[in-house]
């Protein structure tokens, strides 16, 4: 197995295909970024909903 | 219906898996595993195959975006019979649990399907000489796209999720038919996408020195697409068991910390 490019720079280029290659490989780790990041949020937004509500809760029985 | 959960430990196991607690701790102590995996596999595959894989006698370079597209384009199949099966575990059984991992497939197979699509529009301007053709492959996997987009739209579609839950689950056992269709279409229509590279009954019609790399790459984005799975349901059970006592607790620990 050896590294089939002379530098980085004919890596980048791929022969010409490079724009090709790597926007395929950007937009893809793009999206799988997206489905980590989006429902580890989500996440946090409900578990900070839950106490929004409980301690809403537990102040109104006391004013009442 | 006591009598069947004293049956037999295997009821009690599938019991068990129906619960979101247990999914939302088991699958805690599983995450931090399984990513370090993908990472893994996903980082080797990735390099291996942008870097070290010989190119292509015909496409040159221009066939490296293969270590994208097949595997997304496996996932994107596979992930329908995961939203499916559990949409008609849903509605045999009444698995919450179930209609939950449902609905978090949903948004992971839409977007792997457009991944696939678009990794082989980009392919496909090099080799092809255009970006979209109409070919039977190409056009049923955008069919499976908006398949995924209806499953989704459903669930918000209904006021009770009761309703959405059920027309979800039937809209995805009907579209499994487009599954097989998938799978053939490059046999029964030849037009201009290639037949499938890897066959479980054959070997591959590819190199070894490429084909490593996509084994990898394949196993890495099962690996990815379990932990994107398990983190949108666990968003999911959060949401919808919010007025539990186990969640109300996990919040309020996590508040003070």
């Amino acid at each position: 197995m050896k590294f089939q490019f002379e530098s980085l720079q004919h890596m980048l280029a791929m022969g010409g295909h490079g724009l090709y290659v790597w926007t395929a490989v950007l937009v893809s780790l793009a999206v799988m970024l997206w489905l980590v990041v989006r429902p580890l949020e989500d996440s946090k937004l409900a578990l900070k909903d839950v106490v929004r509500d409980v301690t809403r809760a537990s102040n109104s029985k006391e004013e009442t | 219906m006591n009598w069947l959960s004293n049956w037999s430990p295997s009821w009690q196991c599938f019991h068990r898996l129906g619960s979101p607690r247990w999914f939302y701790q088991t699958t805690g102590l599983w995450l931090p595993w399984l990513s370090l995996l993908a990472f893994v596999l996903l980082s080797t595959g990735l390099l291996w195959g942008l870097g070290f894989a010989p190119q292509d006698a015909k496409q040159g370079n221009s066939f490296r975006i293969i270590y994208l597209h097949v595997p997304v384009s496996f996932l994107a199949l596979a992930g329908y019979y995961i939203m499916a099966i559990a949409g008609a575990v849903g509605l045999i059984w009444k698995m919450k649990l179930s209609y939950m991992v449902m609905k978090s497939a949903a948004p992971i197979g839409a977007a792997l399907t457009f991944l696939a699509l678009f990794t082989g529009a980009i392919w496909g301007k090099p080799t092809w000489g255009t970006y979209w053709v109409w070919d039977a492959r190409v056009t049923s996997m955008l069919i499976l796209l908006f398949l995924y987009l209806g499953v989704l739209a459903l669930q918000y579609a209904f006021h009770s999720n009761e309703a959405g839950n059920k027309a979800s689950a039937i809209l995805a056992l009907v579209g499994t038919v487009n599954i097989p269709i998938i799978y053939k279409s490059v046999d029964w229509w030849y037009t201009l996408h290639q037949p499938a590279t890897i066959k479980f009954t054959s070997a591959p019609s590819m190199h070894p020195d490429m084909f490593h790399p996509l084994l990898v790459m394949i196993l890495g984005f099962y690996c990815f697409y379990t932990v994107a799975l398990f983190l949108f349901t666990r968003a999911e059970i959060l949401r919808r068991e919010r007025k539990s006592a186990w969640v109300i607790e996990l919040a309020m620990a996590r508040d003070k910390s």
